[in-house]
């Protein structure tokens, strides 16, 4: 689950991606992606490099993917059972 | 053979009990006896340069007046607490964390619009100290120079260099570092920190509509501060009961201090010289006087200041600063250095003696006495409240209490208030409840 950003300034269905904004998931067909990547439009990134913040907050996103957040963060920041 | 001459006569054989040493455990004995007798010279030359400073007690800390089941009782209404729950609108919670997304989104976008500091990842700390050494940028103190360690000073500057996460982040913003991308990433930092928390009770929001945890009976700690940004999706009607500044209440009755609780707008005008004291110049003086009240001096205080406000104030404004409450409030000073006096130890090094403070077992002691302390104040109040207005106590923090009124009026001002002198023998504290 790789974390999409745009490089350059991208209109991608009818909205605007400035340079180093992450791409919704699910926005771009994998044919588009395969396209931008090669044409340099758009990076690709491991979530070890740059985590989606979509799939982190899917309940607010709307994503339908799910990432989930370190032990660290929930400890610090979370709600624990 | 006659006795006398059996002794002139040499055996090839060793008489009986007699043991091999070879060479190789010779050594060692050797090594051994050597070892034992610098040993023993070390100890003598030290106890003859035993310094002539004696450690002090510990002076007494008063203890508050409670009764003797009280810990019982805090523990069962903590427990009441927990099984009663919190009552979340969970609908107002999706907007509001959807509407928090969409700024956290804008966040991203702004933090990394400025390039002055390149970023992969902006909500992982390894990455974003990263991004900020590659670019150069620096924590505005020197570092311990080889002199100042061979001598010990220097010690607590040196600590207060690390970077143990965000929360450190504010070292950077001086005018040699990059202020406003760490203001930018602070505030992506915030809308992430409080979406986590969002999300959290989202996922834990029981089918009745409650949200049960152990979090709203107890202290709290640094995450009160994001439950605070999620009080307008708690159903109403909903109470609060709050008390100002219950550090310096705390500790006044420690140190019997008689001067009055300082206003800290007054503060204000007096640290900054001027006649209408901005909000952060506020929240700088309440950081200040908490520091103060606390015991910490020095860089420990100023990184304290900085964690509470996120500036990098001038650590020597901020020591006269501190002068100032030192002189407004002698009693307390002279509370903390009491009890600092009694974290002295002897240290002897190759003979040469010396006294050194144990700065880390005292600021455990204090922090350790402070949350007690604390505690005991949000027990007494929350039996207070339970005592009025029976199973309607819904959260219960360290400086804020939640009450389901269900329409009933609070007339429990002076009643808390009378608790809490009750206990802490004779103290002020000042109670809100607003409806």
């Amino acid at each position: 689950m790789r974390t999409l950003v745009a490089r350059g300034d991208r209109t991608i269905s009818g909205q605007l991606f400035r340079h180093g904004t992450e791409i919704p998931p699910g926005l771009l067909l994998q044919g588009e992606i395969d396209l931008g990547v090669d044409h340099r439009w758009l990076l690709e990134y491991e979530p070890s490099e740059r985590r989606s913040l979509y799939r982190i907050f899917a309940p607010f996103s709307g994503c339908g993917e799910k990432q989930p957040l370190t032990n660290d963060e929930l400890t610090m920041f979370a709600l624990r059972p | 053979m006659p006795d006398e001459h059996r002794k002139f006569y040499s055996s090839p054989f060793p008489p009986l009990g007699f043991e091999f040493v070879s060479p190789a455990h010779e050594k060692v004995a050797m090594q051994t006896a050597s070892r034992e007798v610098s040993e023993r010279e070390a100890a003598y030359i030290a106890a003859l340069n035993r310094p002539s400073v004696p450690t002090l007690e510990m002076p007494p800390i008063k203890e508050p007046t409670l009764p003797e089941n009280f810990q019982q009782r805090v523990n069962e209404l903590d427990q009441r607490i927990f099984e009663r729950g919190l009552a979340v609108d969970r609908d107002k919670l999706l907007a509001l964390g959807k509407e928090r997304f969409a700024k956290l989104i804008e966040a991203d976008r702004e933090t990394r619009s400025l390039q002055r500091v390149l970023f992969n990842d902006l909500s992982s700390w390894p990455h974003v100290l990263g991004a900020f050494q590659f670019a150069s940028v620096r924590v505005p103190m020197p570092a311990q120079t080889i002199s100042e360690q061979a001598s010990g000073a220097g010690a607590d500057r040196e600590a207060v260099r690390r970077l143990a996460g965000f929360v450190d982040l504010w070292k950077f913003d001086h005018p040699q570092g990059e202020p406003v991308t760490v203001r930018n990433v602070y505030a992506f930092h915030d809308l992430f920190s409080s979406l986590v928390f969002g999300q959290s009770m989202l996922e834990q929001i029981g089918t009745d509509g409650r949200l049960r945890n152990h979090f709203f009976c107890g202290d709290g700690g640094a995450k009160v501060a994001l439950f605070d940004g999620w009080l307008s999706v708690l159903q109403q009607p909903l109470a609060s009961v709050t008390i100002s500044h219950p550090v310096w209440h705390v500790v006044a009755w420690l140190a019997d201090e008689t001067q009055p609780q300082p206003s800290l707008l007054e503060l204000a005008r007096d640290f900054f010289g001027v006649r209408s004291a901005s909000r952060s110049q506020i929240i700088f003086a309440a950081a200040v006087i908490d520091g103060f009240l606390l015991g910490l001096e020095g860089w420990l205080l100023w990184e304290y200041v900085g964690r509470r406000t996120r500036i990098a104030a001038d650590e020597k404004s901020l020591a006269t600063q501190r002068g100032q409450l030192v002189k407004r409030y002698p009693r307390i000073a002279n509370f903390h250095r009491q009890i600092a006096a009694a974290f002295f130890s002897s240290r002897a090094i190759h003979g040469d003696a010396h006294v050194q403070f144990e700065s880390d077992r005292y600021r455990t002691f204090i922090d350790r006495c402070m949350a007690k302390l604390l505690q005991t104040v949000s027990g007494v109040i929350a039996l207070a409240i339970d005592e009025q207005l029976p199973n309607t106590l819904v959260v219960r923090h360290r400086d804020r209490w939640l009450i389901e009124t269900q329409g009933k009026r609070l007339f429990m001002q002076s009643l808390i208030e009378s608790k809490l002198g009750e206990a802490f023998g004779g103290a002020t504290f000042y109670v809100e409840v607003s409806e």
